[in-house]
């Protein structure tokens, strides 16, 4: 049986006293959170342990004694066992370490259910159990083996251990494992630690804060401040609420519009983020303050990266210029596109393009981008001052700017999208009239029941009408079909380049800043386990670990503390993404997940 | 060992061999397994059961159970001949289907004359179908006059409006391609033609020959050459083996007479365009109706089917009281 005590750091000089620390349940192990330290009264200390008690939740107790002589002082070997008569206990520890020796010496006496106590020496540790054939222990006796666990307690206080465990555990299945429990332990023994050496109470204890509490100006104000801004934002919030609740903004068109412009989006996301923060209560556990403090922190850097946008786009006239070049471009692009209509109308690269057909789609398509450019025209006097009141929106973060802009590719390019939807269905049909055609011509029918292809006997005029129709289709495909590979393409370039934009929205509005940063510069506070070192193993005392955290990797707190908003990630799979374009179906290759269900 | 040596020579089944084994059999009765004095133990054709032989024992009634040729029918040369000339008379159709094309393409068939020739034969046809139609007991729904007429507009009018789309449909595909898209499309309009019973007409071999006849009328020079060349093209592989049917149901001399004609004008009709093609032609038609029921009626005897009780279960009772 090991018997493993989790020594803090801070108490490895202290003078001499008692042990006060918590017995971790299902396992032998001993947390030891501070030293009390002599002159004391045990009714004092007792009264003061249970306060503790009740202050906390942890269950404190007494664990036992530490003897630390210094020059002079003798003799308090029986003094020290008289004590544990004073403190009931199951296991009683008296932990003894000389000046100038590294190792700490540790016996322990158990009471058996008489009450009378037995004693137990530590027997020389190795890694493995060397059975000594002149021991001391007499008898009957179990033999215990102590491993002495050092940690740095203001560290392992700060830390949390992943992957978090919420929420209270079952008492049924088993205890939660030895290292959670200690990290705990130290985590909720925060009121101990207030007790340091300037207070005039009656008990004097060393821990790692003991030197005196510490503590920051810049959070105390932030911290003070940091209520009345949540009411603020809460107030805010409730009147942007009451607006977005109006009755006209739910008629059908404008919230499947709002739906749609990710600029709406956005703002509703951002408006769930700001609820999130406006609640006056400190946060309750460890992922509840994460989250808020990512929040906190990408909020902030988004708004200073829109500053900075701002700063750049209203210095130099830049919004002119902007503005000047946005109608040329359009016209240029709307060029483009008819040189590429007179081309297919042609004999786009010796293809067999019927004539007629040809004729139609390219006539009908030019007309449309006719109408486009003309309202393009209409619009320009307007542009400037479009895009003077759109800049100023960067001012609530650059995720905004970025929507708005993706918002306006998506308006612009319209016609494109129109253009899309119109050979995409007129191939679908054709390739869906081609198939059932098909299954005529030899015979056959597709059975919907069975959902499979059965033959079937057909009438002469069915047989005489499918066979021309099926002749038709099948002479018509090569130029449908180019048309709407050429469009496709078209709409494939718009898509990856909104797909772009979105991604950046995305990654500013989900990346956890505050996380990473504290990974980076405080890496014991996000732990994900531990690593012992071995101090000293000299025969004759037992055996010392230092423990040290384990910092979680960088992809593993990126995926724990995502912002869960906005994922933006294809919705399909290359194969499925081609079989789709291949049969006509219309695509729309990036997924939007809603908060809300849909 | 003994008992292998009989399962040899079981496998001849000439009368001494039988008796040869006939005596060893009566040695292993005697003697049993081991050359030991045993008791008579008959062989079964069973493997569930332990018996003193080996597995792939056999006894003189091996094979007896075999039936050869069993399904063969005698066939008789001019009876196979007789069928054959339908193939002929089919293959002569679509020489006959060309060559109004050649014409056609040529400029030297107008299309109205065609149009005018198309509607007074398939008026006959129709008289002739309907007088045949009523010697016959028809006891399953006779289609009446006004689903023939329905029928009839919906083909001319289909064929009407669609003709000037049916005529752009091949304008930028190369001659090679669609006579060879055409050809293979005869093809297997021949190849797939219900030969047996032509009646409610097979699919495959319409579509094909439809999608042949489209192909086709698209080379013409205009909307109404191709509106006429459908017309016929329906009229000749959709309507033409309904009468068929009919005669070689009613009137079977009168329908060998038929399929003559009809191989000779083929045969001539291709010859007036190109002298090659009619060579060719009546080669082919030589080879289906004369010398392919040769070698069939030659080559029956070379047959050898075997059957026996390997063969698959067929269920021959009626099973529809196990229903009930």
């Amino acid at each position: 049986m090991v018997l493993k005590i989790f020594f803090p750091q801070c108490c490895n000089r202290a003078d001499s006293g008692l042990l006060v620390g918590r017995w971790i349940s299902g396992h032998d192990s001993a947390v030891v959170l501070a030293v009390i330290h002599y002159p004391f009264i045990p009714g004092q200390v007792k009264q003061y342990v249970q306060q503790m008690h009740a202050h906390s939740g942890v269950e404190l107790s007494v664990l036992g004694s530490w003897s630390l002589p210094k020059d002079g002082q003798e003799g308090m070997e029986s003094f020290l066992r008289d004590l544990s008569t004073i403190f009931p206990q199951k296991h009683w520890l008296q932990i003894n370490r000389e000046i100038g020796k590294t190792g700490f010496t540790c016996q322990v006496l158990n009471r058996d259910q008489n009450g009378g106590a037995a004693q137990q020496d530590t027997k020389k540790t190795k890694k493995e159990k060397v059975e000594e054939a002149d021991g001391e222990a007499a008898g009957d006796e179990e033999e215990q083996e102590v491993i002495f666990v050092h940690y740095e307690q203001r560290k392992v206080m700060l830390s949390q251990l992943h992957p978090i465990e919420n929420g209270v555990p079952d008492p049924k299945t088993d205890p939660p494992s030895e290292l959670r429990q200690m990290f705990h332990t130290v985590a909720h023994s925060q009121p101990l630690f207030f007790l340091d050496k300037y207070d005039d109470g009656p008990l004097k204890s060393t821990h790692w804060q003991s030197e005196g509490r510490e503590a920051s100006i810049i959070v105390e104000l932030l911290k003070q401040a940091s209520v009345p801004l949540c009411l603020l934002i809460g107030w805010l919030l409730s009147i942007w609420t009451w607006i977005c609740n109006i009755r006209i903004f739910s008629l059908y068109p404008l919230r499947f519009l709002s739906s749609k412009l990710s600029t709406c989006v956005q703002l509703s996301y951002r408006t769930e983020h700001m609820r999130a923060l406006s609640s006056p209560k400190p946060a309750a556990g460890h992922t509840h303050f994460m989250r808020k403090a990512n929040i906190v922190v990408s909020f902030l850097v988004d708004v200073a990266l829109g500053m900075l946008l701002i700063s750049w786009l209203y210095r130099d006239d830049h919004i002119s210029m902007l503005a000047n070049t946005l109608v040329p471009a359009a016209d240029h692009v709307a060029k483009e596109l008819e040189e590429l209509l007179q081309w297919l109308m042609g004999a786009p690269a010796g293809l067999k393009m019927n004539r007629a057909l040809d004729q139609v789609l390219g006539r009908f398509f030019l007309y449309h981008i006719h109408l486009w450019i003309s309202y393009i025209h209409l619009m320009s006097p307007f542009m400037e001052g479009i895009l003077w009141y759109g800049g100023l929106s960067a001012c609530l973060g650059l995720t905004f700017a970025l929507s708005l802009l993706s918002d306006m590719v998506a308006l612009l390019t319209f016609h494109i999208y129109c253009f899309y939807v119109y050979g995409a269905r007129l191939y679908c049909l054709k390739i869906y009239g081609l198939s059932s055609l098909w299954r005529l011509f030899r015979g056959k029918k597709w059975n919907v029941l069975r959902q499979r292809v059965d033959s079937c006997s057909y009438d002469v005029d069915q047989l005489f009408i499918g066979t021309l129709l099926f002749t038709i289709l099948l002479f018509l495909l090569p130029t449908t079909a180019l048309y709407y590979l050429v469009f496709t393409l078209l709409r494939l370039v718009v898509v990856l380049f909104q797909g772009v934009l979105h991604l950046s929205v995305d990654f500013i509005n989900s990346f956890p800043l505050f996380a990473m940063g504290l990974r980076i510069f405080r890496s014991y506070r996000l732990a994900e386990g531990v690593k012992f070192r071995v101090l000293c193993e000299e025969p004759g005392t037992a055996l010392h670990l230092l423990m040290e955290i384990n910092p979680l990797k960088c992809s593993a707190v990126v995926q724990t503390y995502r912002t869960p908003t906005y994922s933006c990630y294809p919705k399909d799979s290359w194969a499925a993404l081609v079989k789709k374009l291949f049969v006509g179906e219309l695509i729309y290759p990036w997924r939007h997940k809603t908060t809300k269900t849909d | 060992m003994s008992l292998e040596l009989l399962g040899v020579s079981g496998l001849r089944e000439d009368p001494a061999g039988s008796l040869a084994l006939s005596i060893w059999y009566s040695n292993v009765r005697v003697m049993g397994p081991d050359s030991v004095p045993g008791p008579a133990v008959p062989w079964r054709k069973v493997l569930w059961e332990r018996q003193p032989f080996p597995d792939n024992y056999v006894d003189q009634r091996f094979l007896e159970e075999l039936r050869r040729n069993e399904g063969i029918r005698q066939y008789r040369y001019w009876a196979v001949v007789k069928e054959a000339g339908f193939v002929g008379q089919q293959l002569s159709c679509v020489a006959i289907f060309i060559t109004l094309w050649l014409y056609m393409e040529q400029g030297l068939l107008p299309p109205e004359t065609l149009l005018w020739t198309s509607l007074v034969c398939a008026l006959l046809g129709y008289g002739l179908h309907q007088a045949l139609t009523s010697q016959v007991e028809s006891g399953c729904e006779p289609r009446t006059r006004l689903a023939d007429l329905q029928s009839a507009a919906i083909f001319l009018s289909f064929t009407f409006g669609f003709s000037p789309v049916l005529k752009t449909l091949t304008e930028s595909v190369s001659t090679d391609t669609v006579y060879a898209m055409s050809a293979v499309m005869l093809l297997a309009h021949l190849v797939s033609f219900p030969y047996a019973q032509p009646s409610p007409p097979g699919s495959l071999s319409l579509n094909a020959a439809l999608f042949a006849s489209v192909c086709l009328a698209s080379r013409l020079p205009g909307a109404l050459h191709t509106f006429a060349m459908l017309s016929c093209a329906l009229m000749v592989f959709a309507l033409w083996p309904c009468l068929l049917q009919r005669l070689r149901e009613n009137a079977p001399s009168q329908f060998m007479g038929l399929c003559v004609v009809v191989c000779i004008g083929g045969v001539s009709g291709l010859g007036s365009q190109s002298p090659g093609g009619a060579v060719l032609l009546a080669l082919a038609l030589g080879c289906v109706t004369l010398l392919c029921p040769l070698l069939l009626v030659r080559l029956q005897r070379h047959k050898d089917n075997i059957q026996g009780p390997w063969d698959e279960a067929e269920i021959h009772e009626d099973l529809s009281h196990f229903l009930h």
